[in-house]
């Protein structure tokens, strides 16, 4: 089901689209909603769609070859998930779980691959949201690497060190 | 010296601009520098605004940062055909580490101007470009998530199971 123009406005890569482009994209996203607890996105998973958080809250886990679970991201409304696979064409490098009752939009794998080769202003605008979300994370990421590398095992845990938060019930 | 043709051949072996064709790639060098540094000579410092893609053409180059003051943690030595600088080319922030010619080096530097101009002249080789930043930027992305569960998982080798620590890569909204 396309999405409603109204749910788009939420979105940042909506702001400074021509009404056309507007409805171009909205054609090409499916509402979804989701309850809490649910699996949109499972680490390992060939399937490549990208999800714009509309409302609510998701977690990002990552499982070991141990089976233990950590949780690298907690992402709200704006954000988007699930764009590795889209870019890359490899499998899932994590599972995305709902942590509360949200909406999404979901970009499908096979529009979103003409988004990331097409030179028209909605796609370069959508390539650049793209970078600048994954370079947000990954500057975040380094930052805290650098800062968990540089301590002693025991202080690992430290949350004050290393923003731990605690396990999400 | 590098002369054209093997600097051609050189950008051309790079990822980055593996896509483009001759003309656009012969455009695309006459907008950006090519520069020699001397062993040891600081090609950019933790902390300057950069807002630049840097190619190492040849030699090597080495990573430092100071995580806290009087701690220097040497990151990395990268070599010919390695890129820095792909975050500052889309959006400028103070470097995280400091750059040093390890030898001397020769770099290819792209400016954020640059890669705009391209983008608002719908210059054919700028979504290339940006499709295969996005690409080396993934790349980093799947690299880094590994070295965090490798850590994650060293640090619950050495500690008997206790409390979970949730890893946050954003800040909760």
């Amino acid at each position: 089901m396309a999405i409603e123009l109204l749910y788009l406005k939420a979105l940042p890569l909506v702001r400074g689209l021509s009404a056309a482009e507007q409805r171009t994209l909205a054609d090409r996203l499916d509402l979804v909603q989701v309850e809490a607890g649910h699996v949109i996105i499972a680490q390992g998973e060939a399937e490549a769609g990208l999800y714009f958080i509309l409302n609510g809250t998701l977690q990002v886990v990552r499982t070991l070859p141990t089976g233990q679970e950590f949780t690298l991201a907690r992402f709200g409304k704006g954000h988007i998930v699930g764009y590795l696979s889209m870019i890359d064409g490899r499998p899932r490098s994590a599972t995305v779980r709902a942590l509360t009752a949200s909406t999404l939009a979901c970009l499908p794998a096979a529009h979103g691959a003409d988004l990331l080769a097409s030179s028209d202003p909605l796609g370069i605008r959508f390539q650049r949201l793209l970078a600048r979300e994954m370079i947000r994370s990954l500057r975040i990421a380094n930052q805290r690497f650098t800062r968990a590398a540089s301590l002693p095992p025991d202080e690992f845990y430290t949350p004050e060190n290393l923003t731990a938060a605690p396990e999400e019930g | 010296m590098i002369d054209t043709e093997v600097l051609h051949a050189k950008v051309r072996a790079i990822g980055l601009f593996s896509s483009l064709t001759d003309p656009e790639l012969r455009d695309l060098l006459l907008r950006c520098q090519i520069a020699l540094y001397l062993k040891d000579k600081v090609i950019f410092r933790e902390g300057a605004l950069g807002d630049s893609l840097m190619v190492v053409l040849q030699g090597s180059v080495s990573l430092r940062c100071s995580p806290e003051p009087g701690v220097n943690v040497e990151l990395a030595t990268v070599e010919e055909g390695a890129v820095l600088g792909e975050m500052a080319i889309i959006d400028p922030a103070p470097r995280a580490a400091t750059a040093v010619a390890a030898t001397n080096a020769v770099l290819l530097m792209m400016a954020k101007d640059t890669l705009d101009h391209l983008i608002s002249s719908e210059h054919p080789a700028a979504q290339k470009i940006l499709r295969q930043v996005l690409v080396l930027l993934a790349a980093r992305f799947r690299a880094t998530e590994d070295r965090i569960g490798e850590l994650f998982a060293s640090r619950l080798e050495h500690r008997a199971p206790g409390p979970q620590a949730a890893w946050r890569l954003a800040p909760a909204e």
